[in-house]
C-alpha cells in the first residue's frame, strides 16, 4: 500500500483520531457537518421534491442483453474443457500438460461438437469436458441449439482476486442497469466476485447470500412493514429520499462529489417505486423453479435458490449485471475426480442459466472466469490428474443465448495457444485479463446490437480498429 | 570508520534483498513468464471510473459501513450495549445492503431502504420506552400515543423533530428539513388523522426517516 498523503487522508485521520465508530465519537470529533440552507421551498413542493425528480437517474434498457459472470474461484481448468487451437486454428500437437494426453495414436482426441463449435474433447465416445456434460444435462436441446460459444485465450494469475476480469462496470456504463435492484454479487467486494474491475469500477452490487437479501432490498421489514400501510410506506420512502436529497446537496460544492447527489436522489425515487411491490421470486415461475430444482420450501440460503433468484432478476431486467461465484476450483489435489466434479457443477450452473433464458425468452451472455488454471502430470493418455497451478493455461469462456436463434459468430476463439500449451502472450489479449474483459465487453456490445456503446464507454480504447475487429467474434 | 561500517551494513542488506528477490522469482512457478510486465497505463484512456467520485479520500463526508450503522443507531437511540433481538435480527437481515466501504457513492436504493428498516426497529423501541407510564421522554415530549394525530398539534410535532434532530444529527432540522417534515406531518394527519393507532405510526415513520437520512448515516 502506498504512502497516503495528508491531502488523501480522511478528515478524521487528519484530526489525529482513530476511525470513529459511534455517533457520540463523530459528534465529539466535531465532524458532523452543519448543513444550514437558506433555501426554503414551498411545503407542497418538498413533499414531492422536484429536485429529486430532476435527478439524472439511470433508466433500464430493454434492448441490451443480460450479462452474467460466473467466476470459478481458485483456477479452473477451462482449457481442458475446450480444445484450444493454435494461431492457424489447428489443434495443438500435444495437450499433455492440460490433462488431455498427447493427441497421438490411440490417444488421438476425438472432437465433439456443441453450440456449433467442433472443439470439445472426447475419448472412447464419452465427453472429457465435464463442463459441457453438465450443460447438456441441465439445458433443453432447444436451448443448446440457440447458444453460441467463444473462448478467450488469456493467461491470468493463480489463486488471487487481483485479476482484472470483471466487466460489470463497463456494461453498467453502457446502460445495463437494474429496474428494481442494482448489480447483484456473491462476495463482499467492489465487483461482487473475486475479480477486479476492468477500467471502470461498477456501482456497489447488492451482495446476495440468501434469497431474503433480494427480498429485503426491495421493501421494509419488521416494525415498519407491520405498522404502516403500503401508501404510508411509500410516503416514508419519499420522506427519507427528500431529507437525504436536501442534506446531500452540500456535496455539490465538493470536487468530484456532485454525482453522489444524484445517487442519493435516485435511491429515494427508486424506493418509492419498490414499495409498490415486485415479482422477484423465481419460484413463482414453475418452469424456472423446476429447472433449478427449487420450490417454496427450499431454504433461502440454498445455492440453487440464491443463484436462481439472482439470474431470474437479471434476465428480467430487474437487476443489473449478475456476478455469481463458486469456490473450490483450486482443485489440483493429485486426482482428476474432484476437478471433474467441480467442472460438471459449473456446467450445471451454466446450463441452468441458459435454460432459464430460454424459458423467459431473454438474451443472455454468460462470461465464465477464473484465476489461473492447473497443470496435469505429463501423460500420453487423457485424464491425468491435476498436480499444481498453471496460470499460463488460463482461459475465459463466453456463452450467448438468443431466443431468436443461435447468434452468428465469425469464430469461436479469441487469441490462441502455443505449442508450449499456454495462451499466446503475443495476441491482443493473451497476457492481460483486463484487455480480455474489454474484448468480452466488445462482443457483448455487438451481441446487444449496440457497438457504438463500446467507443462511448471506452473512447480511446487499447482495443480499436483492426485489433478490435480481430477480437469481436459476434457477427 | 563509522561511515565504512554503515556502507558495509547497507551492502549486506542490499545483497540479502537481492538474494531474496532472486529466490522469490525462481519460486514463482505458478505464474507465466513476463506476466503483468506490460505497461497498461495507456488503458486509462478517458473512461469514467466510479472511483472518481464518492471516494473518501476526496470527500469530507464518509459513509458509515455496516457495523458503524448499527453502533450509531444504537448509540443515538440509547440502546448502546443493549441491542434487542429484533434490532439484531433486522441488522442481520440487512447486512448485504449496507456498505462495506466508506464511500458515499455506495448509497443506493437497497442501502436506503435497509437503513430505514433498521431505523424502524430502533424507533419502535424508543417509542415503547418513552410511552411507558412515568418514563422520562427525550424525543417525544408531550406526545399522546393514545390519541389520534388530529387531536395533537403541530407544536408537539415540531418539538419532537427538534429533539430527534439534536439526537440523531447533532443539530435541529434546518428550515428546509423542517419544511419537508412538516409537509409530511400535514399529509399524514390529513389522511389518517382520526385513528388513534396512527399517532404511533406518525412518530415511528418520522423518527425512522430522520435516523436513516443522509446526515445520519454519514460523518
Amino acid at each position: 500500500m502506498g504512502k497516503v498523503t495528508k491531502k488523501e487522508m480522511p478528515m478524521w485521520a487528519k484530526l489525529g483520531h482513530a476511525k470513529p465508530t459511534t455517533r457520540r465519537e463523530f459528534l465529539g470529533y466535531g465532524m458532523i457537518p452543519f448543513a444550514a440552507s437558506t433555501l426554503f421551498p414551498a411545503a407542497l413542493q418538498m413533499l414531492f421534491s422536484p429536485e429529486a425528480q430532476a435527478a439524472e437517474c439511470a433508466v433500464p434498457s430493454n434492448t441490451l442483453s443480460s450479462f452474467i459472470t460466473v467466476n470459478l474461484a481458485g483456477g479452473a481448468s477451462m482449457s481442458s474443457n475446450f480444445l484450444a487451437r493454435d494461431a492457424n486454428g489447428a489443434l495443438l500437437t500435444s495437450y499433455t500438460k492440460m490433462g488431455l494426453g498427447n493427441n497421438a495414436g490411440a490417444n488421438a482426441l476425438v472432437v465433439d461438437t456443441e453450440f456449433g463449435v467442433a472443439s470439445f474433447p472426447t475419448a472412447n465416445g464419452a465427453a472429457i469436458s465435464q463442463l459441457v456434460a453438465g450443460i447438456r444435462a441441465n439445458a433443453d436441446v432447444a436451448t443448446l441449439a440457440n447458444t453460441a460459444f467463444i473462448s478467450v485465450c488469456v493467461q491470468s494469475q493463480d489463486d488471487t482476486s487481483a485479476n482484472k476480469f470483471d466487466a460489470s462496470g463497463l456494461v453498467y456504463k453502457a446502460g445495463l442497469v437494474g429496474g428494481l435492484v442494482p448489480n447483484l454479487g456473491s462476495r463482499q467486494s467492489n465487483t461482487g466476485i473475486g475479480q477486479l474491475s476492468s477500467l471502470i469500477t461498477p456501482p456497489p452490487p447488492l451482495i446476495v447470500r440468501s434469497f431474503t437479501d433480494i427480498q429485503n432490498s426491495i421493501g421494509y421489514t419488521r416494525s415498519i412493514q407491520t405498522s404502516l400501510s403500503v401508501a404510508q410506506r411509500q410516503k416514508l420512502a419519499n420522506l427519507v429520499g427528500n431529507l437525504s436529497t436536501s442534506q446531500a446537496r452540500k456535496l455539490a460544492a465538493v470536487n468530484n462529489m456532485a454525482g453522489v447527489q444524484d445517487l442519493v436522489a435516485c435511491a429515494g425515487i427508486k424506493n418509492v417505486e419498490l414499495i409498490a411491490g415486485a415479482a422477484i421470486d423465481p419460484v413463482a415461475n414453475a418452469a424456472v423453479a423446476t429447472r433449478w430444482g427449487i420450490n417454496a420450501g427450499t431454504a433461502a440460503n440454498n445455492e440453487a435458490r440464491v443463484f436462481a433468484s439472482m439470474v431470474y432478476n437479471g434476465l428480467l431486467g430487474q437487476a443489473g449485471s449478475i456476478n455469481l461465484e463458486r469456490g473450490g476450483y483450486d482443485y489440483h489435489d493429485g486426482t482428476r475426480t474432484n476437478g471433474d466434479t467441480k467442472d460438471r457443477e459449473a456446467g450445471q450452473l451454466i446450463g441452468r442459466i441458459l435454460d432459464t433464458a430460454r424459458i423467459l425468452g431473454k438474451k443472455v451472455m454468460i462470461y465464465v472466469t477464473s484465476d489461473g488454471s492447473v497443470v496435469s502430470n505429463e501423460a500420453a493418455a487423457p485424464g491425468a490428474p491435476w498436480t499444481s497451478d498453471r496460470g499460463g493455461a488460463g482461459m475465459a469462456l463466453l456463452f450467448m443465448y438468443s431466443p431468436t436463434g443461435r447468434p452468428a459468430t465469425s469464430g469461436f476463439q479469441i487469441g490462441n495457444y502455443t505449442t508450449g500449451q499456454v495462451a499466446n502472450e503475443k495476441t491482443a489479449v493473451g497476457n492481460s485479463p483486463e484487455l480480455a474483459s474489454q474484448a468480452v465487453f466488445g462482443n457483448w456490445c455487438k451481441f446487444s446490437g449496440n457497438m457504438a456503446a463500446y467507443t462511448k464507454v471506452i473512447p480511446n480504447a487499447a482495443l480499436s480498429g483492426t485489433i478490435l475487429d480481430g477480437v469481436i467474434k459476434v457477427a | 570508520m563509522k561511515n565504512y561500517k554503515l556502507t558495509y551494513k547497507w551492502q549486506k542488506i542490499v545483497t540479502m534483498v537481492a538474494a531474496m528477490f532472486g529466490l522469490g522469482t525462481l519460486g514463482f512457478n505458478c505464474a507465466p513468464s513476463l506476466f503483468e510486465n506490460a505497461d497498461y497505463s495507456y488503458l486509462n484512456n478517458g473512461a469514467t471510473s466510479f472511483d472518481t467520485f464518492g471516494d473518501s479520500k476526496l470527500s469530507p463526508w464518509v459513509l458509515q459501513n455496516t457495523g458503524q450503522v448499527l453502533e450509531t443507531f444504537a448509540s443515538v437511540s440509547g440502546f448502546s450495549g443493549a441491542i434487542t433481538a429484533n434490532q439484531r435480527a433486522e441488522y442481520d437481515a440487512r447486512t448485504g445492503s449496507f456498505s462495506q466501504t466508506d464511500k458515499v457513492s455506495d448509497i443506493n436504493a437497497p442501502l436506503q431502504l435497509g437503513s430505514t428498516s433498521l431505523a424502524g426497529e430502533f424507533c419502535s423501541s424508543i417509542i415503547a420506552r418513552e410511552s411507558a407510564a412515568g418514563a422520562a421522554r427525550q424525543f417525544f415530549n408531550g406526545v399522546n400515543f393514545a390519541a389520534a394525530p388530529s387531536a395533537g398539534n403541530a407544536g408537539t410535532f415540531s418539538s419532537s423533530i427538534v429533539a430527534l434532530g439534536n439526537g440523531f444529527w447533532g443539530r435541529p432540522p434546518n428550515p428546509e428539513e423542517a419544511a419537508i417534515l412538516n409537509a409530511y406531518y400535514n399529509d399524514f394527519v390529513a389522511t389518517a388523522g382520526t385513528q388513534a393507532a396512527q399517532t404511533r405510526n406518525l412518530y415511528l415513520s418520522t423518527c425512522s426517516a430522520m435516523l436513516a437520512s443522509f446526515d445520519s448515516i454519514t460523518y
